[in-house]
């Protein structure tokens, strides 16, 4: 693990962009912050990698289409030797090309940010204060060491998902931590997530078989027009199908129904039928974790299981509380292996976590509470 | 953003000559993934010096040499020269638009950024 962001002192920040304009643009938006100080720029992944062991940045902002070493690389490397808060900034991370912001993500990748294009409309002013406000949220995330590096180090790549692989085998399980198996009447699992969120679903879901008898319904915190992307990823990376959910449809078991963006996903009763509501005034987050969990805690009590995966603020933290007050099923991600121990510590605080545990095990103590044989 | 143009004169004058010289060099993967990223780099950049026509044209050549790679022993089509001819004309456009507003209203301030803390 390393620290991030000093209070005293600015962070020191590395540039990764093998375009002169990119860097020099990239530099003058973070300098005109006297709390970022750039300290290095590198034009290639290799470059990145030596520089961020040898200056132990607070901060890297990278892009992802880089000559020598690629972006995807160079952030598991740096990942996996000298963990470091990394902001991606690239012309291909929105709309279509989702796919890469997912893959930079899982690839342990705090944030990304997409590089302004010619039919843009907005000011490259606001490109500043938006690469300032995301590299800021970014340096306070205390990182740690990422499972795809430290498995690449060990000869065990091979052991997560090949990206567009799309075989549907669920990876080696952990031995089940001790869950009492007195959940065999639980309908749905119901899971919440914020940063770092996309690695520790496919973790998580990698690790649920494509024949389980409940539906699992997925709220991720993520900006407008992501959320198609990481469900059309993780749908070819681990054993059950992936959609985004749409207002007004049944979960299926079985299937995992990623909650749509810009709005709230209810599930309305012990049928599994969903309704897409607007946010509350003010919400910060959308689609909103707690409003899905309360709903589930109204409309399913103890035939649910909630989990809380690694994320920043508290959304979450109420609802699963009331879902454990209802009979639920609570797990939370620990410290240990959340990329930011927010939301879980949250829910931690506030006793709403039946069980606190490592990310490898939580699918284990799902399949252990419903009865289920590891596979 | 004169330092951003003065910065983007230069990669222009490192990339261009290589992706003017691809129409006629002999084909392969190496050479194409070169002038993918020489294209690339010249639309994102050209994106953030507010050249929107020269962007849109890297861009394109860019995702042009993306479908070449698919099978990079095949022969490069004619028309990469007139595709490269016309990022040529806009640059030369764009440069000569810039050197115009220039002499008009003197340089651009530099930093482009203010600062805010």
């Amino acid at each position: 693990m390393t620290a991030s962001a000093s209070s005293a002192l600015p962070v020191a920040v590395v540039l990764v962009d093998d375009s002169p304009v990119q860097r020099r643009f990239m530099r003058a938006a973070i300098e005109a912050d006297n709390d970022f100080s750039v300290v290095a720029e590198a034009r290639n992944g290799s470059e990145a990698v030596s520089l961020v062991a040898r200056l132990r940045p607070g901060a890297v902002l990278m892009d992802l289409d880089l000559p020598v070493m690629g972006g995807i690389e160079a952030i598991e490397r740096i990942m996996s030797s000298s963990p470091t808060p990394i902001l991606v900034y690239s012309a291909f991370v929105g709309g279509t090309n989702s796919v890469n912001a997912l893959e930079a993500l899982a690839a342990g990748a705090v944030d990304v940010l997409c590089k302004p294009g010619p039919d843009d409309t907005g000011t490259l002013e606001e490109y500043a204060t938006a690469l300032r406000r995301k590299l800021r949220i970014a340096s306070r995330v205390r990182v740690i060491t990422h499972p795809r590096g430290r498995l690449r180090k060990s000869g065990m790549a091979g052991a997560t998902p090949a990206l567009g692989g799309g075989a549907r085998r669920p990876l080696a399980s952990p031995a089940a931590p001790d869950i009492n198996p007195g959940h065999s009447n639980v309908r749905l699992v119901a899971i919440g997530a914020s940063t770092g969120g996309p690695q520790a679903l496919l973790t998580l879901l990698g690790q649920l078989p494509v024949d389980l008898e409940q539906a699992v319904l997925v709220v991720q915190h993520m900006a407008e027009g992501f959320i198609p992307g990481l469900a059309s990823w993780l749908d070819g990376l681990v054993p059950m199908p992936v959609g985004v959910g749409v207002n007004g449809c049944r979960l299926q078991p079985g299937t995992v129904t990623i909650a749509p963006s810009g709005t709230n996903m209810l599930v309305q009763d012990d049928r599994l039928r969903t309704v897409c509501v607007p946010p509350e005034p003010g919400q910060f987050h959308i689609p909103g974790i707690d409003a899905t969990f309360q709903s589930v805690a109204s409309s399913l009590g103890s035939k649910a299981i909630g989990v809380l995966l690694t994320g920043m603020g508290r959304d979450g933290a109420v609802g699963l509380l009331a879902m454990r007050e209802r009979g639920a099923l609570t797990l939370g991600q620990d410290e240990a292996t959340s990329t930011v121990y927010g939301m879980p510590a949250a829910a931690h605080e506030i006793a709403a976590v039946d069980r606190q545990l490592a990310l490898d095990d939580i699918a284990p103590a799902v399949l252990g509470a419903l009865g289920r044989a590891l596979a | 953003m004169a330092s951003l143009h003065e910065a983007f004169a230069g990669e222009v004058a490192d990339r261009m000559p290589r992706l003017r010289a691809v129409p006629t060099a002999r084909p392969g993967r190496e050479l194409i993934q070169q002038a993918r990223r020489d294209a690339h780099s010249l639309a994102s950049s050209a994106a953030v010096v507010g050249m929107a026509d020269v962007s849109r044209c890297a861009r394109a050549l860019e995702f042009r040499f993306d479908a070449l790679l698919v099978d990079p022993s095949e022969p490069l089509p004619e028309s990469l020269v007139d595709d490269v001819a016309e990022l040529d004309a806009l640059l030369l456009a764009g440069a000569a638009s810039r050197e115009a507003a220039v002499a008009a209203t003197g340089p651009d301030p530099s930093p482009t950024v203010d600062r805010t803390s």
